[in-house]
């Protein structure tokens, strides 16, 4: 049976959702699915894996020189020495498919593992699946093969064929459905296995690298990425300040405690220095799957498109009817968002008071 | 010093795509210099300047820009050429190549041009969005890398120590901050620099410098690679189907936004 992995994301401790969908696509068919789970203890989370299919858990640590701390492993997470450490994992457990997400941890680990394997790797698949050649032979060696990708600025839609004895697929988090979880017997639970997978520190004597110092980001609010909702803003914001009319509609939205939402941008609020660049969606930006868009003062220019045009619906509020966005959305309304967006903030407490 | 930059011809973000047969654009629409190549280029031309600045002589530092592509590919080399790089290279190659097989050409051409000390690309192509060839291009020197950087600080004295410290760009806008040896790849994100637009007198200065061709064949047989087990390629390539069909919401203000609450709740069930 071939042996998949999954490279399970965490953030502040909790398992990102965007792992559901890539799990759901790993485990079609027959295969032995491990997780990977990097620097962190996978004993937590056996439960909540197992409910989605994770038969094997490996945590990965690595084995830490730095006795002088009496620190046994590696507490902080460096991308070269747990790239590495990926691909020790990989060898040891002779796994063939390994899945990871297109998200900025998922962009530095996949391709360092698959330079170092020299195995094809497809980033931001939309789908991964078995050409016909290889169902056809249910019993033949060859796993999945085939990876659907959006290519030329989201105009087209790809099918790459991978082929190698190792192959690597970062998967666009949010667009493939999360299989439904399983309630697990008690029995089912104990026969997860979670093992400890302890790599060599193989960088320990290079030094023509050091990571000196690691800034965390602001982990606080929602991932563009990985939301369920974005609310985003362009030029007709004309402020940074106005943003916070955004946040309050984003936050009326999250308080029904269905939906991770969040706030976006064009590249102009970004260029204007209203919002920072993580907040921008499009072509240079970030490129989100979310379930609804919403987008105020946007007139959606092609590279806007590049980034949101897989939304599930998009909602266009603006003055001008002729803007671009009006004729490539689900609903528009032709009005001043400075108008609408309170409002609808309003009428989303309302509702929620209802509820 | 030898600074390479891998520069991509890349279709303009803003031209119609048509499909042609099976796996094919139709390739009559404009190419440019994929745009965080530009980035790319003009952190290269900076360091040029900042190093002759100090004790070097110009002909000391060279920037060269090398692509693989088809002839067309040309004009892109000559983009950065009108940014200041001194030289270009192009690998010509009429088919389509994988990252695995653009690294393993882009490592044999800059190796018989001499030993470069840092190689600059791009973050991702916005084509292709591989997202990987700076990884494997490293890899096969044996050279560092980072992808993604938006922060490139040389140490003063470069040419006698040969440091760099660069930061990248991390999750919710977090940085790490590498301290590296020459020689190194480096992969320029969005936001390192503010690409430089050449003059008029720049883009006549470049015509007169050379662009060196080389045969992709050529090159990957060197490294005896003519048959790689490990690729991929595309082998369908379909429009995004536009299926949206606008509805207008129209009404008061609350009229519209209890509307748009409905849909939320009953069509997008996001609430
Ligand atoms: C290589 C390249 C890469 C790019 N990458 C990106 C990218 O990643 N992301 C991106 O977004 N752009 C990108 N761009 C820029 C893109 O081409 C557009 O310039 C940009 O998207 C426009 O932003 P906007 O819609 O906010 O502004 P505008 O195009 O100026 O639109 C503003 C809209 O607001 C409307 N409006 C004004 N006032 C109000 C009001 N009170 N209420 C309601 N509506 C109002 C106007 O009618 C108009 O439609 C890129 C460009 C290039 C060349
Ligand atoms: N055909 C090519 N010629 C030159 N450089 C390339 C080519 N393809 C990719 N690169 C470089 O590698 C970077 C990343 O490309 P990709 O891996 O396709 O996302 C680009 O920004 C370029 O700097």
């Amino acid at each position: 049976m071939k042996k998949r992995a999954v490279i399970i994301e965490t953030k502040n401790g909790v398992i990102k959702d965007a792992n559901f969908g890539m799990i759901a696509c790993a485990s079609k068919g027959d295969n032995t699915l491990y997780a990977f789970i990097i620097n962190q203890s996978g004993e937590i989370f056996k439960k909540e894996l197992g409910s989605y299919g994770i038969e094997h858990i490996v945590d990965i640590c690595i084995d830490s020189d730095n006795h002088e701390n009496n620190e046994k492993y590696e507490k902080s997470f460096n991308p070269i020495l747990f790239s590495d450490a990926v691909v020790q994992a990989i060898k040891d457990y002779e796994i063939s498919s390994i899945f990871g997400l297109t998200t900025p941890m998922g962009k530095e680990i996949l391709p360092r593992v698959a330079a170092e394997l020299e195995a094809p790797l497809v980033m931001d698949c939309l789908d991964v699946v078995k050409g016909f050649e290889s169902s056809f032979n249910s019993d033949s060696n060859l796993d999945f093969d085939l990876a659907k990708t959006s290519l030329y600025s989201g105009k087209t839609i790809a099918t790459v064929k991978v082929t190698g004895d190792i192959r690597l697929f970062g998967i666009r988090p949010n667009v493939i459905e999360p299989s439904s979880k399983i309630d697990l017997s008690q029995e089912q639970l104990s026969n997860i296995t979670v093992e400890k997978f302890v790599a060599k520190n193989r960088y320990a004597e290079q030094s023509n690298i050091k990571l000196i110092e690691s800034r965390q980001g602001d982990l606080s609010g929602n991932d563009l990425v990985a939301a369920d909702v974005i609310i985003s803003g362009g030029r007709a914001m004309k402020s940074g300040e106005n943003f916070k009319i955004l946040n309050e509609c984003a936050n009326s939205i999250e308080n029904f405690g269905i939906s991770s939402t969040t706030v976006g941008a064009s590249r102009v609020a970004v260029d204007l220095g209203w919002v920072p660049y993580r907040m921008q969606v499009g072509q240079t930006g970030e490129k989100v799957s979310p379930k609804v868009y919403i987008a105020c003062g946007i007139s959606g220019s092609i590279q806007h498109f590049a980034g949101m045009k897989m939304s599930g619906m998009i909602i266009a509020i603006n003055e001008n009817i002729n803007a671009a966005i009006m004729s490539n959305c689900d609903y528009f309304v032709e009005a001043d968002l400075f108008e609408i967006v309170p409002q609808l903030t309003k009428e989303l407490q309302k509702e929620r008071q209802k509820s | 010093m030898k600074i390479f930059v891998c520069v991509k011809h890349v279709p303009d973000s803003a031209a119609t795509i048509v499909v042609r047969g099976d796996n094919q654009i139709d390739e009559k629409i404009t190419f440019l210099l994929n745009p965080y190549d530009e980035y790319a280029v003009t952190e290269a031309v900076k360091l040029k300047k900042s190093l002759l600045q100090g004790h070097s002589s110009s002909n000391q530092i060279e920037v060269i820009a090398i692509s693989v592509g088809n002839n067309d590919a040309t004009k892109t080399v000559r983009s950065a050429m009108e940014m200041g790089a001194d030289r270009g290279i192009l690998i010509k190659s009429d088919l389509p190549q994988d990252s695995i097989s653009t690294a393993k050409a882009l490592k044999a051409a800059i190796e018989q041009d001499g030993n470069p000390d840092i190689i600059f690309t791009g973050r991702e192509s916005i084509d292709m969005v591989g997202m990987q060839t700076m990884f494997r291009l490293g890899l096969y020197f044996g050279f560092p890398v980072v992808n993604n950087i938006v922060k490139f600080t040389p140490d003063s004295d470069l040419l006698a120590n040969r440091r760099v410290v660069v930061e990248a760009l991390t999750e919710a806008g977090g940085r790490d901050i590498y301290d590296i040896t020459l020689p190194c790849v480096l992969g320029a994100g969005r936001g390192l620099n503010t690409p430089i637009y050449p003059t008029f007198p720049d883009v006549v200065k470049a015509r007169k410098r050379e662009i060196k061709i080389v045969g992709f064949d050529d090159l990957v047989k060197i490294e005896n690679q003519s048959q790689p087990s490990s690729k991929t390629e595309i082998i369908k390539l379909e429009m995004f189907a536009e299926k949206r069909i606008p509805k207008e919401i129209k009404g008061s203000s609350s009229e519209i936004a209890k509307e748009i609450v409905k849909i939320l709740k009953e069509e997008a069930k996001v609430i």
